[in-house]
């Protein structure tokens, strides 16, 4: 009933992100306001590396199935709308550490909030809202029907198994 | 008169499910009956508590636009959630028959060692936390409850409020929880959309908002003004991270009736949340504007700020009934799940962490509905009981000592977040994650929140960020070092459908 530990597809990149943060805000802490610009400069080198994921999206080959090629649409869709994110939330924290200026007169817009909050409130906030809430609904994969009967099945066998006297599911 | 109105709404509604809480799957994840909208309500209104109507304008008051770090993830949390933990949860609810996040935990690391110690120690997590942020909502509900009732003695609100949701949470469990939320989102969503327009008028725009502090703290605006960068995007990074531990939301992915539910959660949870912000940023600015000029007097307490903006004679009395209701909604919202987390963890996860293991046959092979027993209902709500009555016990303590409430919500969730994130995030994610190393991120992150707290309390990151990334490195490195356990075919299926 179990199957043998294999190279695991995902890498434990989500720690090392963690970690990666861990070290910016440290920087951040060390160097002040300078190293304010090392945090959403690492969000933009992420996003470059999305930008390049992108391009490397699967195409459906010529005489695919609908199936396939409705996959290859949502894995396109996807990547884009992550790019588009990131895209976002990296010019939205450029913009609020003022690296583009403290007010919209440095733009030439009229007065009213400064650049930073606007930065925050639509990089960071709204436009992210919309691309994930919209995004996710238009990409989302539901488990295949066969996958989620295999996932009942496989439950059901250990837990017979585990409530046997005597036998163990290992 | 509309605070009035909603508590006793919220009493019918809530009683009202008593006749759908049969079973302990009723009791505590509503029946596994939800749908994407009542789902996305339900965490959004269990998301945002008082921190959010009372605490978050009343900070922004003292700190100006740097608040905002805290509520802005919310832009792609939801998302988040539903993208990494939450689908996960649904299927281990599939494959297990969990009804709390601690059985999800025994469930992923099944027949590891350090199985039990890892669900124990969430559990433990859990019980503490709910009880802390149970009664720092509670002490919330006493304050919003003399607002609606001027007059009233603090102690006659907080048995007032208290009540209520005791009454209801006794009654119907979390199937009264979830449809008091609904109830309860609906009206945070509306009274902060007209709570925004009406303050964003009151200062003449955004124009008028930055003539009015131009004088007295421009920098307010600048959401760098008074925070540092690093206090800044740590705010940031803790409540993106940080929410992929809050049991309160996490929770409620093992009530879905199906992972395709999944599919509109996040556009619900984000509407919803992102109309309630606007509650934090319109009252906010207002604050700030009427600080500025003088109109808004001294206040005694930052926490006051909200409700003193909506007293002002300007403002439609309307409005403020509308707030103190939705504050009101916001608080109970959040007290119930605390409610329902707190006694699942006494009644059900201790148990069976540090106690003696069960003898009765599995759930998940008797399907969902399984262990109906009338005394398994009745323990939950005894076990209710006393979560309530701890949590009211920290609330007086609260009120007699005058905490601030945004600093409790702050630490409550950075305590969730060091203590759970890690250890869900990854051990959903990551085939290689162990029971031990689990454990170890739980009590890592844990230890250092509280020694950092303590030894370094003006830290310009906050403490709960650098805790959140321990936990994360420790629970790295012990299951990098830990040889790799079997991953049941359940438990792999979970991982990677």
């Amino acid at each position: 009933m179990t199957t043998p530990p294999r190279p695991s597809r995902r890498q434990p990149l989500a720690a090392l992100r963690m970690v990666f943060a861990g070290v910016m805000l440290i920087v951040v802490w060390r160097l002040g306001g300078a190293g304010a610009v090392a945090i959403p400069a690492a969000i933009s080198v992420t996003g470059a590396i999305t930008g390049v994921w992108i391009l490397g999206s699967p195409r459906p080959r010529p005489g695919a199935s609908a199936a396939a090629r409705r996959d290859a649409r949502r894995k396109r869709a996807d990547r884009w709308i992550t790019g588009a994110f990131f895209l976002s939330l990296a010019t939205g924290a450029l913009l609020t550490t003022g690296v583009f200026g403290e007010a919209p007169a440095a733009t030439g817009a009229p007065p009213g909030l400064p650049l930073p909050l606007l930065g925050l409130l639509f990089g960071v906030f709204l436009l992210p809202l919309v691309l994930t809430g919209v995004g996710f609904a238009l990409t989302f994969r539901p488990p295949a029907p066969e996958g989620l009967a295999a996932l009942r099945r496989a439950a059901a066998e250990r837990a017979a198994v585990r409530n046997t006297p005597g036998r163990s599911p290992e | 008169m509309i605070p009035a109105l909603l508590l006793g709404a919220t009493l019918i509604v809530g009683l009202a499910a008593l006749r759908r809480t049969r079973s302990p799957a009723d009791f505590f994840v509503a029946g596994r009956r939800l749908g994407a909208f009542r789902a996305g309500l339900a965490v959004a209104a269990t998301a945002f508590s008082g921190f959010v109507f009372l605490g978050g304008p009343g900070l922004t008051a003292e700190i100006g636009f740097g608040s905002l770090f805290i509520v802005v993830p919310a832009g792609f949390t939801a998302a988040l959630l539903c993208r990494t933990v939450g689908r996960r949860l649904a299927l281990a609810a599939e494959a297990s028959g969990a009804l709390t996040l601690p059985e999800v935990l025994a469930f992923r690391f099944e027949g590891q060692p350090g199985a039990r110690l890892a669900a124990g120690l969430g559990a433990l997590g859990i019980l503490v936390g709910s009880v802390l942020y149970l009664g720092v909502q509670f002490s919330a509900l006493a304050l919003a409850g003399q607002f609606a009732f001027p007059g009233a003695p603090l102690g006659a609100t907080l048995a007032l409020g208290a009540g209520i949701v005791f009454a209801y949470s006794l009654a119907g469990g979390m199937t009264a929880s979830v449809n008091t939320d609904v109830l309860q989102g609906i009206v945070m969503a509306v009274a902060a959309a007209l709570a925004f327009g009406w303050a964003l008028s009151a200062v003449s725009g955004p124009s008028g908002l930055a003539a009015a502090v131009a004088g007295t703290g421009p920098h307010l605006l600048d959401p760098l003004g008074v925070l540092g960068p690093a206090q800044g995007f740590g705010l940031l990074f803790l409540f993106a991270v940080g929410t992929l531990g809050q049991p309160h939301m996490l929770h409620k992915f093992l009530m879905l009736k199906s992972p395709e539910a999944l599919r509109y959660l996040p556009a619900v949870i984000g509407g919803a949340q992102g109309l309630s912000l606007l509650v934090w940023f319109g009252l906010g600015a207002a604050a700030l504007a009427f600080n500025a000029d003088g109109t808004l007097g001294p206040l005694e307490h930052p926490d006051d700020a909200a409700l003193a903006v909506v007293s002002l004679p300007a403002a439609p009395a309307l409005l403020k009934g509308l707030i103190v209701a939705a504050a009101l909604a916001a608080i109970m919202s959040t007290s119930d799940a605390f409610l329902n987390l707190g006694a699942a963890a006494l009644v059900r996860d201790l148990p069976r962490a540090f106690g003696r293991p069960s003898r009765r046959p599995d759930t998940a092979a008797c399907g969902r509905n399984a262990d109906p027993d009338s005394r398994a209902l009745r323990r939950a709500r005894l076990a209710s009981a006393a979560v309530a009555a701890a949590g009211l016990l920290v609330a007086a303590l609260h009120l007699a000592g005058g905490g601030l409430i945004a600093f409790l919500g702050t630490l409550g969730f950075g305590a969730f977040a060091a203590a759970l994130a890690p250890a869900l995030l990854l051990g959903l994610v990551w085939e290689r994650t162990t029971a031990l190393a689990a454990a170890v991120s739980m009590a890592a992150g844990l230890s250092t929140l509280f020694a950092l707290e303590f030894l370094l309390p003006e830290s310009a990151p906050p403490a709960a960020a650098l805790a959140l990334v321990v936990g994360f490195a420790a629970l790295a490195v012990v299951s990098l070092l830990s040889k790799p356990a079997p991953i049941p075919e359940p438990v792999r299926l979970t991982l990677t459908l």
